[in-house]
């Protein structure tokens, strides 16, 4: 990777989990400044701007789902475009990624992505020479790499567990490479090239034709990441660029050694699986799965806790009845052809996990114990259903299956919430998250530990170098560091004002109402002539012939009380210096744990600058 | 429309009683098509997934299994050829479409990315009435022809076309460039026919 300026692996790593976090820009360019100094141990000098794909004025970008953001940073000596491109990150998403995108169908967001850099372009001004370079995680990757090698948007590619191009997107999307695919196989259509050239050459024609373009795309990726685990079973998914492999979670065996020799159409039922737990689960614990999993209306079992109760609802509520059936009609069959394919292979998929790591013999027991119970009671409600479709009302009542099916049907109702609890309580779920822990960016960070640097999610964590070890996270005491300053300031600020306030409310108001009295005064003494009215009260016109003819007033003002807020201002102000001297301290003891060398005293002065 | 039968959607329609060309016969094309009346010979009205475009389909190809409509239907990829494999000449038409395209420019550019090479686009007067298109033939070899092609209207909706002519392996050059010529025409009607939809959908 020809140097760039933020062309530091951990930096793109780090900044793109934390833009994410949707920040605004200042604070998106406040934490480029400071990820940079905690990787370089120097200052950013550059001019930086921002764009988010949410200020696009163009709706087809938003609506295809794709966001992103541009940095524009020109440090005098070149201008550069960094962008970087969302991925999805929570369970079930990825498992959708696997699916919908990655089947080699939609090329919606990679399209977004280049109309989202010739926006970002137009309005960051980015010259038409600046080198222009894509971060992208999970699907933000497999937009940015098509993007790249279908219409030639980026220079430079880096993913970061990435799920890879599709090479018959790459068909559509790339004229220049359709017509070498052309020629090398003699195919003459899209549908021709599925069904005539395996998959496998495809891929391998691929990657030859690449070559170039991919030194250009770097990647790194988990051998634990449950989405590089899937690129062998989607045709036409290709690893391309220098790509760099790291064991995050060193207690497993690794996806791939866990999909070993079993058939993707097994691994897609499990996933269909887990899916629909993960959808019904989210919806509402485990009480709701019932509900979503069959899609029946649970108040009408309200009162259906026996087999008498089952038949006098089915006799009295027909209507309710039937509209449960119907429901399970639909609800039922897909769902026991997964449980039943999952447990047909249940020592191979159980049995794997529980090989290479994953969950405990205890959790593989209880999976497939309650998995098997579950599948009984589908079972019997699939054959009450088969039977209740061709039989009359009455018919269906004395049918023996009848029996089984509102035996089952209760045990759904009853049962099944405590039949999922017992696989949750396993510990079972949680230990399945560990494969999807893997997928994130933090736990490659973790993995990214070098002398005594290390990650903790993105921040950065120093190991002390003189006595114990003991971990500082740098980037926190760093954030602190920078933003008490401008708190406290501000504090300065505040107190300031009160001071004033103090002085001019009350001082002043008081000096100003002195005067006025004391004006007052010296209107009366100077001209005793014009109050002469004030002594009407000692006779009556016409015979008042009183004057006045000198007024002296003995004055007597009453010092201000109560107004001495010195004290409580030394106090404030007090509290500000020991808030300084606080974070003094405290940047002192972290500085102590450490060497001169690793050169902490610098980063804490550099923190302030940006 | 002028009785019951005629109204009902080709989809919805007994096989048997629909025209015997691939065009109908192919289950994810008949959905495509309008009706059973041909426009002029041998092609029908297509509609587009996002039902924001229209083109005359010709009745001996197929549409691919991996069109589809974009998210929200702002996008669209349509993709056809000709059924029989073995035809003479196989042309590819695979089109893009967009709700919103801030300029020409951008797309022209675009396109040259994607074609690598410099396109040379000539507009084309359109017979649909606020209209733009422009054509651009790209370099081709012995057997394949490349023809690129923008519409755009007003409102910046967006199509985008690269079509491949490709010649059976056995055929003769000198056969397979008078075929190709051939071939360029009708592609040519085809984009020509292509038509946004205003009153309907996004």
């Amino acid at each position: 990777m020809a140097k760039g300026i933020l062309d530091y692996e951990l930096m793109a790593m780090r900044l793109t989990n934390k833009e994410y976090e949707n920040m605004t820009a200042d604070k998106l360019k406040s934490t480029i400044q400071q990820i940079y100094l905690e990787e370089t141990g120097s200052l950013l000098d550059a001019d930086i701007k921002i764009f988010h794909s949410s200020d696009t004025e163009d709706s087809l970008i938003n609506q295809t789902g794709y966001n992103g953001t541009a940095i524009y940073i020109d440090d005098g000596n070149q201008e550069e475009m960094y962008v970087i491109s969302q991925g999805t990150t929570n369970g079930p998403d990825w498992s959708f990624n696997a699916k919908g995108p990655l089947a080699g169908e939609s090329i919606d967001q990679p399209q977004a992505t280049d109309l989202f850099v010739e926006q970002a372009k137009n309005k960051l001004g980015v010259d038409e020479d600046a080198k222009v370079i894509s971060w992208g995680h999970s699907l933000g990757h497999h937009n940015n790499a098509e993007a790249y090698l279908g219409y030639g948007t980026f220079d430079e590619v880096y993913g970061m567990n990435g799920a890879q191009v599709n090479a018959y997107q790459l068909f559509d999307m790339n004229i220049d490479f359709q017509k070498a695919v052309i020629e090398k196989f003699k195919v003459r259509n899209d549908a021709d090239l599925r069904q005539r050239v395996s998959a496998d050459e495809l891929e391998v024609f691929t990657k030859e034709f690449f070559k170039d373009e991919s030194k250009n795309i770097h990647q790194i990726i988990s051998s634990d990441d449950p989405l590089n685990g899937l690129t062998p079973f989607v045709p036409g998914m290709v690893e391309l660029g220098q790509i760099e492999v790291v064991d995050t979670n060193p207690d497993v065996s690794g996806i791939k050694e866990l999909a070993k020799d079993i058939p993707p159409e097994v691994i897609k039922d499990v996933q269909d699986l887990a899916l629909i737990y993960a959808k019904a689960d989210n919806a509402g614990g485990t009480k709701e799965v019932a509900k979503q999993l069959f899609g029946v209306n649970m108040d009408y079992l309200k009162d259906v806790n026996s087999f008498g109760s089952f038949l006098s609802w089915y006799t009295f509520n027909q209507g309710e009845f039937d509209e449960t059936v119907k429901a399970l009609n639909k609800s039922v069959p897909p769902l026991l052809d997964k449980v039943r394919v999952v447990l047909d292979n249940k020592d191979l998929i159980f049995g794997r996990l529980q090989e290479t790591g994953y969950i405990s013999l205890k959790e593989k027991d209880t999976m497939i114990e309650e998995l098997e119970l579950i599948e009984s009671h589908l079972s019997t409600i699939e054959d009450g259903l088969n039977a209740n479709s061709s039989l009359s009302g009455v018919q269906f009542l004395q049918d023996i299956s009848t029996v089984a099916f509102g035996g089952s049907l209760v045990w759904i109702k009853s049962s099944l919430t405590s039949s999922i609890e017992c696989m949750k309580e396993s510990g079972f779920f949680e230990s399945l998250n560990k494969i999807v822990a893997s997928h994130s960016i933090p736990e490659l960070l973790a993995a990214m530990s070098k002398g005594n640097k290390s990650y903790f999610g993105t921040d950065m964590v120093y190991t002390a170098t003189n006595g114990d070890p003991i971990k500082v996270n740098i980037s926190a005491a760093l954030r602190m560091y920078r933003e008490t300053l401008p708190i406290l300031e501000e504090k300065e600020t505040k107190i300031r004002n009160f001071e004033k306030a103090v002085k001019e409310e009350l001082d002043d108001s008081y000096k100003d109402e002195k005067r006025k009295v004391q004006d007052e005064i010296d209107r009366m003494e100077s001209s005793p002539g014009s109050y002469r009215d004030l002594l009407a009260k000692h006779g009556h016109l016409p015979a008042f012939n009183k004057e006045m003819k000198t007024i002296k007033v003995h004055e007597v003002f009453y010092p201000l009380e109560n107004n001495d807020f010195d004290e409580e201002i030394h106090e404030l102000k007090k509290s500000v210096e020991s808030g300084k001297l606080y974070i003094e301290k405290y940047r002192k003891a972290i500085e102590d744990l450490f060497d001169e060398e690793d050169n902490v005293s610098r980063l804490f002065d550099f923190s302030r600058r940006f | 429309m002028s009785n019951g039968k005629e109204s009902l959607s080709p989809s919805e329609m007994d096989p048997k009683d629909l025209p015997d060309v691939p065009a109908f016969q192919d289950e994810l094309t008949r959905d495509y098509l309008e009706s059973t009346e041909s426009v002029r010979e041998g092609y029908y009205t297509l509609v587009s997934a996002t039902n924001t475009f229209t083109l005359d389909f010709p009745e001996d190809m197929v549409v691919d299994e991996t069109s589809m409509a974009g998210n929200e239907g702002n996008s669209e990829s349509l993709i056809f050829y000709y059924d029989d494999n073995d035809a003479d000449v196989m042309d590819q038409f695979i089109i893009n479409y967009y709700s919103s395209i801030p300029n020409i420019e951008y797309s022209r550019d675009l396109m040259n990315r994607r074609a690598g090479e410099e396109l040379d686009f000539k507009k084309v007067p359109s017979e649909n009435e606020n209209q733009h298109l422009e054509i651009a033939e790209m370099d081709s070899d012995d057997s394949t022809s490349y023809i690129a092609a923008i519409v755009r209207n007003e409102k910046k909706q967006e199509i985008q076309v690269f079509t491949s002519i490709i010649c059976r392996e056995d055929i003769e050059n000198n056969q397979c460039d008078s075929l190709k010529e051939e071939e360029k025409e009708k592609v040519s009607d085809v984009l020509k026919s292509i038509q946004f939809n205003n009153d309907k959908g996004k």
